[in-house]
């Protein structure tokens, strides 16, 4: 067990040496950190329309204004808080489901594994967006907490299959056996012995599931399903493209949210992508011998300082 | 053979398992939709009576207990009777007619270039490790995969139809055109199926790539290829042949849950170029809490996700021997 | 009589037939990080027409290197970075990549070790010889496959197994028809890469006893390659040995496995248990090979030699011909320690 306390840390470093997942874990700081600091950066409120309406970016509106006259970078920077939030929470409700089920098919077999593929399966196969939209539809309204609440208990299927599969692996190896030769009750040797070896791809999957929430969320909004006096990234192209902002030509009202979604996507998949070559050798492009030397000499600086 | 069979039993367990998820839903929902929609369409419903029955037939009421109520529905199912739309005062499967062959034609299109697109660049990305393809295809269509469905389709909206006006930015042919079997017509139609055509490779070419590349390199390193350079094969052979038809195989696999999420995509882009598909139609109806048609649309949905992995599959036998013998 | 510089003459105790293949100096690299590896180092081997040459040693030590690079088929990002290869008079190194396809299996042709896999998955047998013929010349389909037949028979399997794909053979099978498909243009080489140890020992006999059938027919100069010296006693007329990317010791088979030169080769000896005779004590080699990243100075097999001195970790041993007329990289060649 010690063996897997002293491996956590080592990730995260391999990460950073990697040149993908480090833009992906610089960018996603900057962004959360732009999300959480939101007050400090601009004096506006999302919700008050106390701005020269339809003014394109400036040094005064840096990401422009409505036809409304609220400030579309304070929509953003707060809007965040909510499309990350409900995000997060949703991608933890899909994990929790994800993981157990998986970790309880491939420990538990016979016909409690052939109950839970079959489910897995079938969501599989049920195309999520349509879903989502009909349960939209007989709900009155989607706050926040509904969103989360359904786009978590529908995009389980995925990272289910692909942790049961590891699971399935990892069962047959000695140190379980061990523990259940020992006596551990089935819990116990699913949540203390075979997760904890796990981390790294529950990680990744946390990360997938991620942004497939921040994607969902938003599309919901987009097509008028959340709530629309809420702010969030979502709602603001709802209201971009209901406002007929395109054929004004007000482009800032549409850009800046869909970068502010395509970006946070883009770092968590440019992580996948270095997490990708760091566990295939085979996948990593050639690199200069010169360049390598120079980058970890950067990243190991600091270290011997202490 | 018998592979084919089992996953048949499994799409018609599927399709089952959707129809009584459409089934439940309603009646698990908070609150009553019933009302919602008396409150809304009431003078509709006074105007039809029959509507009221078919309603509570497929949303659920206390007149009739579920035990009752999920055979009639099943039903209803079987006869093709879906009900009746209030926006569009049609019956629903006849709007299902008018608006599946627009999106069955996006999706085609747009998803076989993709994959075709998308597979053969991972091909040569991986054959030519650190070349041009492997360098600037790659991060391009990977970062594209980012942008989710609805923004890229608004900028290309915006950047291309509006500003450039390159291209026809909605509807899937002009308001004058009569629809019929013309060439005009066809190329009508092309012209205006373009832009989403285009956006639908941008978005999901990525994956494709991404998918046969990284199995490519695996598959370059397998015994069998190096034999077939022993042997003096051409390049080109060796690399269409030998290693890209055994590399394909496993991102077909992986093509059920994609083409679920494909479908996501194809509604959003649909609504974004107001293109008359199922998707445009959903939305609307959800909207409008059309519940009739948003129910029917999310059947037809779910078996056309299926019949797309049933030809899949199909195509997998085809392509891997090793499967008939099974 | 050791002639530090000049040429060693590698085709020392060879049969009569001219020399087919010349090895000469032969770098192969690796690069890995802070610099690179070189899997071989400086390897010279002749072999002739019609010869059985076993080339054997331990995992790593540069064999199947050595046989990827007469074909030019190494896997990057390994590469040949000095030395020459010469094939009946043509520069292999120099072949231009049409000649190259050309030169390759009409001239020389390799059998893989787990030939199971060298076969595509999804493409039927038949098609496979198919393939091969059309890629050497302008050859009808028909005739294509009459000539795959007669192949397959050769090998004794039954044709009609041409329309199978190749998860229906056996794994036994499956060997035969890679080694029907090496010898259908007739090369005058064939490289047999450790072809025999993923199968079973008896199938691992009928396939020697029908390559030396196949040999005695067709005349071919056969590369053996692998890390069982007893199969080679038997089996080849000039036996190779090589340890950290260099070639330790070369002679005539018998003589070589009477009388080892070459510490290392007296270890492997050691380390096979006869099957017949008395029972000899097990003795393995100490220690494990060296990382090439950083070889040891002098004789890189000093740190686990018994006969090892002070000269040994600092002056390089040649391959340089004994007292025995056979060729040994060592400072003490054939003293018992």
């Amino acid at each position: 067990m010690s063996n897997v306390r002293r491996r956590v840390p080592e990730p995260i470093r391999l990460l950073l040496a990697n040149p993908k997942s480090r833009f992906g874990i610089i960018l996603l700081v900057v962004i959360v950190l732009a999300v959480i600091a939101a007050p400090l950066l601009t004096s506006h409120l999302p919700t008050e329309p106390d701005s020269l309406p339809r003014q394109p970016p400036s040094w005064e509106y840096p990401f422009g204004t409505t036809d409304q006259g609220y400030n579309v970078f304070a929509q953003v920077l707060y809007g965040g808080r909510v499309s990350l939030g409900v995000a997060a929470v949703a991608s933890l409700i899909a994990m929790s489901i994800a993981i157990t089920l998986g970790l309880l098919a491939a420990y538990s077999g016979g016909w409690v594994d052939d109950v839970i593929v079959l489910l897995t399966n079938i969501f599989l196969v049920i195309p999520i967006l349509p879903l989502l939209i009909v349960v939209s539809s007989f709900l009155e309204g989607t706050g926040p907490t509904s969103m989360a609440l359904i786009i978590g208990l529908t995009s389980w299927a995925i990272e289910t299959r692909i942790l049961r599969g590891q699971a399935l692996s990892l069962r047959g190896r000695d140190f379980i056996l061990a523990a259940k030769v020992a006596g551990e009750s089935t819990p116990r040797v699913v949540f203390g012995e075979l997760m904890p070896n796990m981390l790294s791809r529950i990680a990744a999957g946390f990360a997938f599931v991620f942004v497939q929430a921040v994607f969902y969320e938003a599309a919901l909004e987009f097509l008028g399903f959340g709530d629309a006096n809420q702010v969030s990234w979502g709602t603001i192209l709802f209201w971009a493209t209901n406002n007929s902002t395109l054929l004004t030509g007000e482009w800032w009202h549409f850009l800046f949210p869909g970068l502010a979604i395509s970006l946070t996507i883009l770092a968590i998949v440019f992580i996948n992508y270095g997490i990708d070559e760091l566990s295939d050798p085979r996948l990593r492009q050639p690199e200069s011998a010169r360049r390598r030397r120079w980058l970890t000499s950067m990243l190991w600086r600091p270290k011997a300082a202490t | 053979m018998r592979f084919l069979l089992r996953r048949l039993v499994f799409y018609v367990i599927a399709l089952w398992a959707a129809i009584t998820l459409n089934f439940l839903l309603p009646r698990l929902m908070p609150g009553s939709p019933l009302d919602g929609l008396i409150a809304n369409y009431g003078e509709q419903i006074r105007s039809n009576p029959q509507l009221l029955q078919q309603l509570k037939a497929s949303l659920g009421s206390a007149d009739e207990p579920i035990w009752q109520a999920y055979p009639h529905y099943l039903g209803d199912i079987a006869t093709g009777d879906f009900g009746r739309s209030f926006a569009k005062q049609a019956p629903v499967g006849v709007i299902i007619g008018n608006t599946l062959p627009w999106s069955i034609f996006l999706v085609g299109v747009g998803f076989l270039l993709s994959f075709v697109v998308g597979t053969t660049l991972g091909m040569l990305a991986a054959w030519r490790r650190g070349g041009i393809t492997d360098n600037v295809a790659t991060p391009v269509l990977m970062t594209l995969q980012s942008f989710p469905a609805f923004f890229l389709s608004l900028v290309a909206v915006y950047f291309l139809g509006l500003k450039l006006g390159w291209f026809p930015i909605q509807h899937a042919y002009s308001n004058d055109s009569e629809i019929e079997f013309s060439a005009s017509f066809m190329g009508d139609a092309i012209r205006h199926a373009q832009l989403p055509v285009l956006v639908i490779i941008a978005i999901s070419a990525g994956g494709w790539l991404l998918g046969m590349r990284n199995v490519m390199i695996t598959t370059i390193g397998e015994d069998y290829v190096a034999f077939a350079h022993a042997k003096g094969l051409s390049d080109r052979r060796v690399m269409t042949q030998y290693a890209a038809r055994n590399a394909i195989l496993p991102p077909l696999t992986g093509f059920a849950s994609f083409f679920a999420s494909a479908v996501g995509g194809l509604i959003l882009v649909e609504v974004v170029f107001s293109y008359p598909g199922v998707g445009l139609t959903l939305q609307q109806a959800a909207l409008g809490h059309d519940y009739a048609v948003v129910q029917a649309l999310l059947l037809v949905l779910a078996l056309c996700v299926l019949v797309a992995n049933f030809i899949m599959d199909c195509l997998y036998v085809v392509l891997d021997p090793r499967v008939r013998s099974a | 009589m050791t002639v530090a510089n000049a040429p060693v003459v590698t085709s020392v105790g060879a049969g009569t037939g001219d020399v087919l293949v010349e090895i000469e100096g032969l770098v192969v690299e690796y690069p890995v990080s802070g610099g690179s590896v070189r899997a071989v180092d400086d390897v010279s081997l002749a072999i002739r027409r019609g010869e059985i040459v076993g080339l054997a040693g331990e995992s790593g030590c540069g064999k199947s290197t050595v046989a990827h690079s007469l074909l030019r088929i190494l896997k990057p990002p390994g590469e040949i970075t000095g030395g020459r290869v010469v094939f009946d008079g043509q520069d292999v190194l120099a072949l231009a990549p049409k000649q190259l396809r050309q030169f390759r299996w009409r001239n020389v042709s390799i059998v893989f070790q787990s030939a199971m896999n060298s076969l595509n998955p999804v493409m039927k047998v038949g098609d496979q010889f198919v393939d091969m013929f059309k890629a050497h010349g302008h050859v009808r389909k028909s005739d294509a496959l009459r000539r795959s037949a007669e192949l397959m028979e050769l090998v004794g399997i039954d044709p009609s197994r041409l329309r199978a794909y190749p998860h229906e053979l056996s794994g036994g099978m499956r060997q035969r028809v890679v080694i029907a498909m090496a010898l259908a243009l007739n090369p005058e080489l064939l490289v047999m890469d450790e072809p025999t140890t993923a199968l079973d020992v008896v199938v691992q006999r009928e396939i020697l006893r029908e390559i030396e059938v196949l040999q005695r027919e067709l005349g071919f100069a056969v590369l053996f390659i692998t890390h069982d010296l007893s199969l080679l006693v038997e089996f080849s007329d000039r036996i190779a040995i090589m340890y950290a990317g260099k070639v330790v010791e070369l002679g005539a088979a018998r003589e070589l496995f009477d009388g080892p030169l070459h510490p290392y080769t007296v270890g492997l000896m050691q380390s096979f248990p006869p099957l017949s005779g008395e029972r000899l004590r097990l003795t393995g080699i100490p220690g494990s090979p060296p990382d090439l990243r950083d070889p040891p100075p002098g004789c890189r097999f000093h740190p686990r030699c018994p006969r090892a001195e002070r000269r040994c970790s600092t002056d390089e041993p040649q391959l340089t011909a004994s007292a025995h007329g056979r060729l040994a990289a060592c400072h003490f060649p054939g003293e018992v320690a």
